[in-house]
């Protein structure tokens, strides 16, 4: 995990050219979503990126090590991932509404405990989102690399151990898969030590 | 405005406002805290996305298009956020899921 940022001054200007980037996108955006090139809200739109700007140094975003790099370099796979995360969605409300309309609620909710090697602390989060969008399962708590999901049928829990989703997470994120899923366990609160 | 389009856009409105009635209904229905938080999650993203998607085809290929679409992929995005910051807090509070034969409907204590 990324935690010591530095300040090193090869990396603060790495870190400068990233501010015109940021800035430069910005102002697309502001006027794909204005429509207009009057003085008017040319000027409303460069104060505030301006401000937005002068905000923004404080957040800990933009790439600052190597970790960050290789994100930036995979980010533009993530488009790819909405279509894919729709289709589990769909699936995932499919199931759902199938329980719900159903006369009598079929569940047997169990817990899920994993593991999951990923290369970067924004796959986690990815990875932390698709479980709670893909079929029947609940992400409850990331601490570093270990989940805690809640399933809705023992059999959503047997398919998120299968580790289709994280090696899926894994590779949109430039890493091989492997290890994706390690130290599964599926249970029932009541056994919980 | 073809008629082709208006059809494909009242369908996915009508479509999203069904899936989100089912996503009440998984409110009401189901047992505990996480169960019902399943229908909330996924069923109401799903729903208001077919809406959003039926909005989108209504306007046809302008501005408000796009910025359906942009809206589209933030919730996408944002929604399971929201939805895993209550089960946490839930979770971290001491609330504990049901599970088949249990009769206390979740609810234990610390």
């Amino acid at each position: 995990m990324p935690n010591n940022r530095t300040t090193s001054a090869s990396g603060s200007s790495r870190r400068h050219g990233y501010f015109w980037v940021e800035a430069g996108v910005l102002l697309v955006f502001w006027f794909l979503m204005s429509g207009k090139f009057d003085p008017v809200h040319i000027g409303l739109g460069l104060t505030a990126v301006g401000i937005v700007m002068g905000l923004q140094h404080r957040l800990p975003i933009g790439p600052r090590d190597k970790a960050d790099q290789s994100l930036m370099a995979h980010s533009f796979r993530f488009p790819l991932y909405l279509p894919w995360l729709a289709v589990q969605m769909i699936k995932a409300t499919w199931q759902v509404a199938v329980i719900v309309v159903s006369p009598r609620i079929n569940i047997d909710p169990c817990l899920v405990e994993f593991r999951s090697i990923q290369q970067h602390s924004v796959a986690h989060v990815t990875l932390g989102n698709s479980i709670t969008l893909t079929p029947g399962t609940l992400t409850l708590q990331i601490d570093g690399d270990r989940y805690r999901v809640h399933a809705l049928t023992s059999r959503n829990a047997d398919d998120l151990l299968e580790g289709a989703i994280p090696s899926h997470v894994s590779r949109l994120f430039g890493g091989s898969g492997e290890g994706a899923v390690c130290e599964g366990r599926k249970f029932k609160h009541e056994e919980e030590a | 405005m073809s008629l082709v389009q208006d059809i494909v856009a009242a369908s996915l409105i009508v479509a999203g406002l069904l899936i989100m009635l089912v996503g009440s209904l998984g409110i009401l229905r189901l047992p505990d805290f996480f169960t019902r938080t399943h229908a909330a999650s996924k069923v109401d993203t799903t729903g208001i996305i077919f809406l959003l998607a039926g909005l989108a085809v209504f306007e046809g290929p302008t501005q408000a298009m796009g910025k359906l679409l942009i809206t589209i992929a933030v919730i996408m995005l944002a929604n399971p956020v929201a939805v895993h910051a209550l089960a946490r807090a839930a979770w971290n509070y001491g609330e504990r899921p049901w599970s088949n034969g249990d009769d206390s409907g979740g609810r234990k204590s610390k």
